[in-house]
């Protein structure tokens, strides 16, 4: 997959959990404090990842 | 408890001073390479985001709005996640044109005086309130600390120290330029301090206050509406608009900018920071609603905005305090420092440069210093300012509120940022019709309300209240109608107005489009570094001008005798970048345009356009995909055969420039690629100016072994020429090619070679000859001895005469064969003669002479009959070689009685001479292969296969020909054709006329 469509998927994703209707289900009665950490975190891992695919001149 | 606010103020002072040292030892180079330039330092460094709105306010806000505090942290996370296609772009600019600020790069891309003023005007306006919210709060804590209202005066401390330290953090040194080494890892400490703080206030508030997760669960079971309070107002505030603000700030609020482009050491450094950044921004709001819930559940009595601080303090936890008091500090001061540096590089090249330089007061001695003072005041007056904002108004608001306005401000910039990336259409009207729309929405629906709160004498003007919008959604209302304005103003103002060439020119250069360089100079501006030096003298005077120009000269890797109008041409550009650099993008091209005006048709070029093309190229490795991808790899590969092959290639421009040196040309020329590329002919060294110039302007297309002497060493050669025709290279880039490419061949080897194997064979012919010339000179040597012998005993003067006179002849004769084995054992050592008047009939004759000393020839006639005026053009010493050869050849191919024959003849204005002889012949198939070298029809160990093409590269050497064939009656002729001596042509063509 091409660096630029990793990018914007990774975006895409970022506004999909943080961004779109799925905020009525993470922030929904009952759900565990750290829920928005851990989606966070998610984000963060997988850019991390896509980084660590990316070639030394992929930015 | 702490309760001496001069002991606080020492510890900040201590702190700021330890901070101090940190940059002055990255700067003295006494930190390990290693860890200054590791990314993490980088990443780090952007956390002067967080600040005290971040330290102390998120817990007041997380306390009113919930979860979306998260929203300013979460915003900066989807900006990281888009740096490739958003953050490495600027980046590239801001590197690349040497830009110092957010108000450069719009000035550099919609070229306009008054877009760096109304942005830097506008900046300075939006950050203030930030700038005060910090003064705020850095006074808020000392208060909580010692549970007394801080003195007045302690504010006022607290920007004269900051002053002092943003001067020695960023306008200490005499060339104030943007890259502080030092700024960075003193940042890069104070976000690990501030996260440090912050996770030990967290781990306090989970282990301190509630004893453990467990516990904690537990008080959040008993306590629902705690966790509600945070879930609820994510689903009805302005959760997409606190998206967007934080989104915008993440890299245009000043200190972001300056410290994730302006500061960057290494581009590379970006990408660790697009995870690892938002990572640190996770963990610094990691604790937040730990230390909201400690708060509420020990009932602090402070503000939610100081439960970091609170927290301890009541807690007894002194250290603990103090450790988040300086956490506190980090956070304010980064930001100051980072915000002061940043603006004031804004407002002296965009206010103060400008309106110097209109009236012509740039100063002509020590304009570096001017600069760096021009820097300290004005670091004390956005100091100052921000404390007069502080001082003036009254906040009721909380932190978090405060931050925001200013957040809203630098959104404004948003439409501008994403038209300079992705709209080449976008012009100056545009952009500054937007940004006034948004500023003026910021202005009626942020600022007047709350000057107006604060008492101070203010029209009671609120937009949100002409309109009819709730004061609930003041950050939607702004935020949605100050960017819509904005934004509908900046494409109506670029779509009803065309964008300037020098916009267009920007907007390309902005997208990595462009596939010409931008305007350089015409040939015949600059003819010298000095001219330049002394053109831009007048400006910015003769010292800064010779330091710019050597700063110049040394990152190109040139030096100050460089002449070639095409590095000249370089230079200025990058003389133009490295002022922008100093006095921003616009003051620096007026600047160079005043001094080294281009003229209006000045055409790129070619030289300059292909050299671009090229970097522009280079610098796409891994960005290109697909089918350019490909052409990429193709070009690489046909370029790395053209200066990989084993024929010197030159190619000349219609200009005279040249544009193609290859490796083999320099090896041939002596004279290096980097070297030769871009000069005109009359630049290289001698004898290649005349001896191309010569060539490429001459009608012959070939040109064949060419003696010269290059770096003292003889060189024969081979040139070939041919013009590039410009129709067939059909692209809108190769405008203008065109020209000529020059192949070179060096037979220099070859030429060494031929002549060490034709000494080998004359070698071999003496061998060959030994026994006859002992035969030859045993002789007359008997005969020498008789007579001495005889002589003895003679007694008659005239008989002793006579016999001494034959004695004389014998030696002559022994002289003879002995000067002619030493001629022949000579003939075709280098440096040769030039080509002389060459008898063909002697020349024939010493050659039977010398070959009919071997024994072979004893029962074979050799007969002359070349006619004695048959003059050639040659050398009489290699032509004798070549009948020696050609006639042994026969006499080894006759049988006993045969004859050879050697006649001569002008035909056809040349010297032709056959070598006939009556022997076996040679067989028609290997008439073609008898001049190859090592090639024989004689048993192994009885012929070298060198003789006839020693023969065939002589006579080519003398611009003739040979060829052999079989007469009817058998045997073998060896035809050969040589140039003859005009003269004697002429006077040999004239008898025959008579």
């Amino acid at each position: 997959m091409l660096s630029q469509d990793k990018t914007l998927l990774l975006f895409l994703l970022g506004l999909l959990l943080f961004a779109s209707p799925l905020l009525e289900w993470w922030t929904r009665p009952g759900a565990p404090w750290y829920l928005p950490y851990l989606l966070w975190g998610l984000i963060i891992a997988l850019a991390a990842l896509a980084q660590w695919y990316r070639g030394p001149h992929d930015l | 408890m702490i309760s001496e606010i001069s002991l606080l103020y020492g510890v900040g002072v201590a702190y700021l001073a330890v901070l101090f040292f940190i940059a002055h030892a990255t700067e003295k180079g006494w930190l390990p390479d290693g860890w200054v330039h590791h990314p993490l330092i980088y990443t780090l460094s952007l956390g002067v985001y967080a600040t005290s709105w971040s330290f102390y306010g998120s817990v007041g806000f997380a306390m009113t709005e919930g979860y979306q505090f998260l929203t300013i942290y979460l915003g900066v996370t989807l900006a990281f996640l888009l740096a490739p296609l958003l953050l490495a772009p600027l980046l590239r600019l801001v590197r690349e044109y040497q830009l110092t600020s957010l108000a450069d790069l719009f000035a550099f891309r919609y070229r306009s005086q008054w877009t760096g003023v109304i942005v830097t005007l506008f900046m300075l306006a939006g950050i203030l309130p930030y700038i005060a919210l910090q003064i705020k709060a850095v006074t808020e804590s000392v208060s909580v600390l010692t549970r007394q209202e801080p003195p007045h005066l302690l504010a006022l401390g607290f920007c004269a120290t900051l002053t002092l330290f943003a001067i020695l953090f960023g306008a200490r040194h005499i060339t104030p330029r943007e890259k502080h080494q030092g700024l960075v890892v003193a940042i890069a400490f104070e976000s690990a301090v501030k996260l440090l703080a912050l996770l030990a206030v967290g781990g306090f508030a989970l282990f301190g206050v509630f004893g453990g997760f467990g516990e904690l669960n537990a008080w959040l079971t008993a306590h629902p509406e705690a966790l509600e309070a945070l879930y609820a107002p994510v689903q009805e505030g302005p959760w997409m608009t606190l998206m967007v603000l934080a989104f915008a700030a993440a890299f245009l609020l000043p200190r972001q900018f300056h410290m994730t482009f302006v500061e960057n050491m290494d581009p590379r450094a970006l990408q660790m920071a697009t995870w690892a950044f938002p990572l640190f921004l996770l963990l610094l709001n990691l604790p937040i609603p730990l230390i909201l819930w400690a708060g509420q559940a020990t009932a602090l009595d402070v503000a939610p905005d100081y439960y970091v601080l609170g927290l301890p303090v009541a807690a007894d936890q002194s250290w603990l305090a103090l450790f988040t008091f300086i956490g506190g500090i980090s956070a304010a001061s980064a930001m100051m420092i980072v915000t002061t540096l940043a603006l004031a590089a804004m407002c002296l090249n965009h206010l103060i440069l400008p309106a110097h330089y209109r009236q012509q007061a740039l100063p002509r001695t020590n304009l570096y210093g001017w600069l760096l003072w021009g820097r300290r005041v004005l670091i004390l007056l956005i100091i100052g300012l921000g404390y007069g904002f502080y001082w003036l108004l009254e906040f009721n608001q909380g932190l978090a509120q405060i931050g925001l306005i200013s957040f809203v401000a630098v959104a404004q910039f948003l439409p501008g940022i994403l038209g300079l990336l992705f709209w080449p259409r976008a012009n100056r009207v545009g952009f500054i019709a937007g940004l006034t729309g948004g500023i003026l929405v910021w202005l009626l629906a942020l600022i007047v309300p709350l000057i107006h709160d604060s008492g101070l004498p203010m029209v009671d003007i609120n937009l949100m209240v002409w309109m009819g919008a709730g004061e609930d959604n003041r950050w939607a209302f702004a935020t949605f109608w100050s960017l819509t304005l904005n934004s509908l103003l900046f494409v109506a103002g670029a779509l009803l107005t065309r964008p300037t060439p020098e916009e267009l020119e920007a907007a390309q250069n902005c997208r990595r489009e462009q596939l010409t360089p931008s305007r350089l100079l015409g040939d015949g501006e600059m003819r010298s570094v000095e001219q330049l030096r002394a053109n831009l003298s007048q400006v910015i005077g003769p010292q800064t001008a010779a330091l710019e120009i050597q700063r110049a000269l040394t990152d190109l890797k040139l030096d100050g005798s460089e002449r070639r109008p095409s590095e000249l041409r370089r230079l200025r550009a990058r003389l133009e970048r490295n002022l922008s650099g100093l006095m921003g993008p616009l003051l620096a091209r007026m600047i160079m345009d005043n001094r080294l005006e281009v003229p209006p048709q000045t055409q790129v070029a070619l030289a300059d356009s292909l050299r671009f093309v090229e970097e522009q190229l280079e610098h796409s490795t891994g960005r290109l995909k697909g089918l350019a991808a490909e052409l990429d790899t193709l070009r690489r590969y046909h370029r790395q055969v053209l200066h990989e092959l084993p024929l010197g290639v030159c190619s000349i421009a219609p200009g005279g420039d040249i544009l193609i040196w290859n490796n083999t040309m320099a090896a041939i020329s002596g004279m290096s690629s980097s070297f030769a590329v871009g000069q005109t002919l009359d630049g290289l060294k001698d004898p290649w100016d005349g001896v191309l110039r010569t060539f490429i302007n001459g009608d012959d297309r070939h040109l064949y072994k060419l003696q010269l002497t290059v770096d003292g060493r003889q060189r024969r050669l081979n040139l070939h020429k041919a013009a590039i025709e410009s129709a067939g290279l059909g692209s809108s880039v190769a405008h203008g090619l065109g020209g000529m490419v020059v192949l070179v061949e060096d037979l220099t080897e070859l030429h060494n070679l031929e002549s060490e194997v034709a000494h080998n064979d004359r070698l071999a012919s003496i061998g060959r000859l030994a026994a006859g010339v002992a035969h030859e000179i045993g002789n007359p040597l008997t005969g020498i001895a008789s007579l001495a012998q005889n002589l003895r005993y003679e007694k008659d003067p005239a008989e002793v005469e006579l016999t001494a006179s034959q004695i004389l002849e014998q030696t002559r004769r022994i002289n003879d064969i002995v000067q002619s084995l030493i001629t022949f054992s000579h003939a075709g050592e280098v440096p040769r003669p030039r080509p002389a008047p060459v008898n063909m009939r002697t020349c024939v004759a010493e050659a039977i002479h010398l070959v009919q000393l071997s024994d072979s020839s004893r029962e074979i006639d050799c007969l002359n009959e070349v006619p004695d005026n048959l003059i050639a053009r040659g050398h009489a010493q290699r032509l004798l070689q070549v009948f020696v050869n050609l006639i042994n050849n026969a006499l080894q191919a006759s049988r006993p009685g045969d004859r050879i024959i050697i006649r001569g003849d002008y035909i056809l204005g040349s010297v032709a001479l056959q070598v006939e002889d009556e022997g076996s012949g040679i067989p028609e198939s290997m008439l073609d292969r008898i001049f190859e070298p090592f090639f024989t029809t004689k048993p192994a160990g009885e012929g070298t296969g060198l003789g006839l093409s020693v023969v065939y590269s002589i006579i080519q050497d003398h611009g003739g020909t040979v060829y052999a064939d079989t007469p009817p009656g058998g045997g073998t002729c060896f035809h050969i054709r040589l140039p003859a001596l005009e003269e004697e042509l002429d006077s040999s063509l004239a008898k025959n006329a008579r």
